[in-house]
């Protein structure tokens, strides 16, 4: 009965728009595997009904690495070697995961740890920078906003700014435009939903992000990858989570050293779930909490 | 079993003739459980006892709103995924954008016949 009634259920993964028919099928002995892997490196659940999104997924993986089954794939990845094609795999099913509050640990944090000194800085009249690089559409940036506004709601008035960076033009235009599906906003409390959101007039099933919320963020396109960034000033707080991991290795080397010219001393890096910081950048940081990175302050 | 006989519904409103039409509504419709309260905090005290699958309320009622009844709903975990039908004279576009971030699950507006009731309620609760 209780089924019967309607209700926006959350989804972990958003299925992608309209993939091709399979070539390469997926058995349920082989989802097995996969989401056995998921729950144990990313503590996601894949529910049976995942079974098509995974197999969309993957099966792009399965033509480029020039194997015919799912059955080697997770050898593959089960096996000793199989650890770059993991995290592979890890990625590549999490990707686009742009929900609110994604990764709650970093939320708690930032709240508890890395804001209020900064917030009593912009009180103060220091100028306090954020950025969401790799933005997305957006979601990560607005839900930094909301919990920065939440511990101080005179935050407009004052030198604060989240730079919200993705080299995809249509997802900053989204998330400039602050509209999200009404189900994906539903799953946040109802005094978040009613403080920063309003409904959209002429679409019941969109809301929008509220114009206080929206003016602390600035959208902006940028190439992580470009030599030079333009930003002149320095970040107070940085996340850039499930981004760096798509470069090769000698590129993540490079950006965690430009992530770390860009930050204020004592400023904190927040990075994603499967990510580490490599190279010689990562001397210059401690490490308070899992996958938080804080400047030192020499 | 079908669903109307399953299905658990609260009807909240002040004025008896309204709530009237509503209940006989639900009659011509088979649906058979169903209760009244006639203020949202009523409403709210009689669904943390018994629980209803759908919340069929006035907007208008002098102690508190349609919209804050809902509030109230959602915000309470146990209630917080009750169906939630809002009852308007005029369904203007505030209380609509106020119902749909609190998660309003369909509205209708005044005067309706027990056929557009009952297509409301199916739009939130499945073909009766």
């Amino acid at each position: 009965m209780a089924n019967a009634l309607r209700q926006t259920q959350p989804t972990i993964l958003g299925a992608g728009p309209g993939h091709n028919s399979p070539k390469v099928s997926l058995g349920l002995s082989e989802f097995k595997r996969v989401s056995k892997i998921m729950k144990i490196d990313a503590g996601i659940d894949l529910p049976d009904e995942k079974v098509n999104l995974v197999h969309a997924r993957l099966q792009k993986r399965l033509r480029q690495l020039g194997l015919s089954s799912f059955k080697d794939y997770c050898d593959l990845v089960e096996s000793a070697d199989g650890g770059q094609e993991r995290k592979f795999m890890r990625n590549a099913l999490t990707t686009n995961l742009t929900r609110f509050f994604r990764e709650p640990h970093h939320f708690k944090h930032l709240i508890q740890e890395s804001l209020p000194p900064l917030i009593a800085k912009a009180k103060s009249g220091e100028r306090i920078r954020i950025w969401s690089a790799g933005c997305s559409t957006g979601e990560e940036a607005y839900s930094i906003a909301s919990v920065v506004h939440t511990l101080c709601p005179e935050i407009a008035g004052l030198d604060f700014k989240i730079l919200a960076s993705d080299i995809d033009n249509n997802v900053i235009r989204t998330g400039h435009l602050g509209k999200y599906k009404k189900s994906e906003v539903m799953k946040l409390p109802v005094k978040v939903r009613e403080k920063y959101f309003t409904a959209c007039e002429k679409d019941l099933n969109t809301l929008i992000v509220k114009e206080h919320l929206r003016s602390l963020v600035a959208f902006r396109h940028l190439n992580l990858n470009a030599k030079h960034w333009p930003m002149r000033g320095k970040f107070d707080i940085i996340f850039c989570r499930n981004t760096v991991i798509y470069f090769d290795e000698a590129t993540q080397v490079d950006l965690w050293m430009k992530f770390k010219n860009q930050m204020q001393p004592g400023g904190f890096l927040y990075i994603g779930h499967s990510e580490k910081l490599s190279g010689p950048a990562e001397a210059a940081f401690r490490k308070p909490s899992i996958t938080v990175y804080q400047l030192e302050n020499t | 079993m079908s669903l109307k006989t399953q299905l658990k519904v609260l009807v909240v409103d002040d004025m008896a003739t309204s709530r009237g039409l509503i209940t006989m509504a639900l009659d011509d419709m088979g649906i058979e459980n169903h209760a009244w309260e006639a203020s949202g905090q009523d409403a709210l005290q009689h669904l943390s006892k018994n629980p209803a699958h759908l919340v069929i309320s006035d907007y208008n009622m002098p102690n508190g709103t349609g919209i804050d009844l809902l509030r109230a709903v959602r915000e309470y975990p146990p209630l917080a995924k009750t169906g939630f039908i809002i009852v308007t004279g005029s369904p203007d576009e505030r209380i609509l954008q106020a119902g749909t971030v609190l998660g309003l699950n369909n509205f209708i507006k005044k005067p309706f016949t027990t056929a557009q009731l009952q297509g409301c309620i199916e739009k939130v609760v499945g073909k009766l």
